[in-house]
């Protein structure tokens, strides 16, 4: 399975929700329409986007936040899983996309990464429902069932890497607006005076 | 805490973890509040750096001032590289070690809120509560 297929089959379920894109940010971004409810900060430091997203689903309860974290990016916090299961947000959708390696940085492979079984560490830290797939066809035919019962749930996915070697000043750029402009834009979507 | 109802405790089991969670809930229009100690500040560099600087943030975060003392000879090195940690990062911090040095918290907040960047409280008496 590729992102780019995976985040296509997502696309039809995202309606209003706020979307943290993470490292799928560069394939979300040709397929989103409520670009104004993406929150592509990059990357500001490792191991952090599960939290980011879950201070946005506290903050809004009302909202559904979905999340396409990395393995990478878990490995490194995986104490947040406590931290979430323990604030049971019931907006919160949590997929990962595992590609088994740091893509951004050469390639290198995640440790242990074809014995890992994040699903199961995710039901263990106490994510009520968690999902495993690695075939594009059985994670499309799921996705109603994810959406279709309230969060936290875990989701992780299988997908091929696609490692970028070139030095990253030439890398393609896909983000359009600064930091500072997507949460300007998101603040405004969402009604929040700053 | 947990018993105060406009109050919503997050608890977490590494400090940088409170970084990101802060950053998210100020974006959507929540008021974050940090309560860690020295050495779990250190230990949040990056996060800190990413999360809060990087992003703006305007925030708090209370610091226990684990190994501070105004009376003697300092043996903790926790305490030994706190400050110099927040003038690495170009962090502002106040100093609170009694009831009468309260009104830097409310500095800090104003301050916080004024710049949109992460503003400390070091807490010079973490473990009496100010009622020695």
């Amino acid at each position: 399975m590729h992102t780019a297929d995976m985040l296509k089959a997502f696309a039809p379920y995202r309606e209003d929700a706020i979307v943290v894109p993470g490292r799928g940010g560069r394939y979300w971004t040709d397929l989103t329409t409520r670009p104004n409810l993406d929150v592509p900060v990059g990357d500001p430091a490792m191991g952090g986007h599960a939290g980011f997203a879950l201070g946005l689903a506290l903050a809004r309860p009302e909202k559904r936040v979905i999340l396409f974290d990395s393995e990478g990016d878990i490995l490194m916090s995986l104490g947040m899983l406590v931290t979430i299961a323990e604030q049971q947000p019931a907006n919160f959708y949590h997929f990962l996309i595992d590609n088994g390696c740091y893509a951004t940085t050469g390639g290198q492979p995640v440790p242990n990464a074809e014995n890992t079984n994040y699903d199961a560490i995710a039901r263990g830290a106490g994510y009520p429902r968690a999902f495993a797939f690695r075939e594009l066809e059985k994670f499309s035919a799921a996705l109603p069932e994810i959406f279709g019962k309230p969060g936290p749930v875990f989701v992780a996915v299988k997908v091929a890497p696609e490692i970028e070697k070139a030095p990253i000043g030439r890398r393609r750029r896909w983000q359009t607006r600064t930091r500072d402009q997507v949460i300007k834009d998101l603040r405004k979507e969402l009604g929040v005076n700053r | 805490m947990k018993a105060e109802p406009s109050l919503r405790l997050v608890g977490v089991s590494r400090e940088g973890h409170a970084c990101s969670i802060a950053a998210g809930l100020s974006v959507a229009g929540a008021k974050p509040l940090i309560l860690i100690q020295n050495t779990g500040m250190m230990e949040s560099g990056d996060s800190l750096r990413g999360w809060l600087l990087g992003l703006n943030i305007p925030v708090v975060l209370m610091v226990g001032y684990r190994g501070w003392t105004r009376h003697g000879v300092n043996q903790d090195t926790a305490a030994t590289y706190t400050e110099r940690f927040l003038m690495a990062f170009g962090i502002n911090y106040y100093l609170v070690e009694n009831d009468a040095d309260a009104p830097r918290i409310s500095i800090a907040f104003e301050e916080a809120e004024r710049t949109n960047k992460p503003v400390v409280v070091l807490v010079g008496d973490e473990y009496h509560g100010f009622n020695r």
